[in-house]
């Protein structure tokens, strides 16, 4: 199989076509990232494409070349946050409740597609923290590196969006009953 | 029994049903490229044709210049005024400036030893070119005051007889002519 490194070496020269290759590999991987960040399928599928174009146009920067998805994930990152800022920001809540005893039972009981429902529903700064932490399975140290914040902030960032997401399953829990 | 944290990656890693971008990313990406050859081209071109026919014109300039190209003219040689020397300011006005000129007074530096010294200077009693100047002048000016003094009449009244009384030639110049004084005055 041909590595990642090499197609970017070919793209490079000009063969144009090899680039098919490398979004055969990451497009669904953007795309749900996107999707997680964004919230939805018409605007993820817009930011994947306008971040595979961008790619293509910066790929000789990429310094590490085996390590294409993580700076591809940036440029996807980078885009879905131009998006996020043109939205309206949502209001959230103050204080929220004490779920810490509760939420564990929670989530265990909640449907896996209540829970993706649930964060989809979040904060577009809250969706960022959760896709980085849960989905990409960064450290926080990694998600302050990338956000550009600090630690203590992406770690209350992550505790609250549980919060926020135990108080809204509880709620679609008691709308089911 | 798995932790919230579990419950949410397991959540979100099932796989979602991405859509095949591949063919419009594509379709972009050589958009883009034959953009920029036009963009070769549009700059390429013109610099290409300016080059030929810069090459062209070298080959071809010296006919051109015998041909078309009158002969130079010399420039007639220009003729440069010849400066006139200033002319004299006419003497009132020199006599003018003299006089309003104030007059410069020169501070010299007297050393304290010699500003102290107990010694005056003798004073130099001979009489200067100038004062001589000025009493010639005095002279002069006496000299022609006495020419212009003239006889005065006085008419006295009929009982009294008339004098004539010759003035002192002082007088007569500072009144610029005769006067008239009566003989009372006089002790006449």
């Amino acid at each position: 199989m041909v590595s990642d490194e090499q197609i970017i070496r070919r793209v490079l020269k000009g063969h144009a076509e090899e680039y098919r290759e490398l979004m055969l590999r990451y497009q669904s991987q953007a795309y749900r990232f996107a999707y997680r960040v964004l919230g939805m399928r018409e605007e993820a599928e817009d930011a994947t494409q306008e971040a595979f174009i961008r790619a293509y146009g910066r790929l000789s920067t990429c310094r590490d070349r085996r390590k294409f998805w993580p700076w591809l994930r940036r440029i996807v990152l980078n885009l879905c946050l131009d998006r996020l800022r043109e939205e309206p920001e949502e209001e959230l809540p103050e204080e929220l409740s004490d779920v810490d005893t509760v939420e564990s039972e929670v989530f265990r009981r909640a449907e896996l597609e209540d829970i993706r429902r649930a964060i989809a529903k979040l904060p577009g700064a809250y969706r960022v923290a959760v896709a980085l932490r849960y989905e990409e399975e960064l450290s926080f140290k990694e998600i302050a590196g990338i956000l550009g914040e600090s630690l203590s902030a992406v770690q209350v960032r992550v505790h609250r969006a549980k919060k926020m997401l135990a108080e809204r399953l509880g709620v679609i829990r008691d709308e089911i009953r | 029994m798995k932790s919230a944290d579990e419950r949410i990656t397991e959540a979100l890693k099932q796989p979602i049903e991405a859509p095949d971008l591949t063919d419009a990313v594509m379709a972009r990406l050589p958009a883009q490229r034959r953009w920029r050859l036009k963009w070769a081209y549009v700059v390429a071109i013109p610099i290409l044709i300016l080059a030929v026919v810069l090459l062209l014109n070298r080959g071809q300039k010296p006919e051109y210049q015998a041909t078309k190209r009158p002969a130079p003219v010399s420039p007639a040689p220009i003729e440069k005024p010849i400066p006139r020397p200033m002319p004299n300011p006419p003497r009132i006005i020199v006599q003018k400036l003299q006089e309003k000129r104030p007059a410069v007074r020169r501070r010299h530096f007297i050393p304290k030893h010699v500003a102290r010294s107990p010694e005056p200077k003798p004073v130099d009693s001979q009489p200067t070119p100038a004062s001589d100047d000025f009493t010639a002048l005095q002279q002069a000016i006496a000299q022609a005051a006495l020419e212009q003094i003239r006889p005065v009449t006085h008419t006295l009244p009929p009982n009294e007889d008339a004098e004539t009384i010759e003035r002192p030639a002082l007088e007569v110049i500072a009144n610029c002519g005769p006067i008239q004084v009566p003989v009372e005055e006089l002790g006449g």
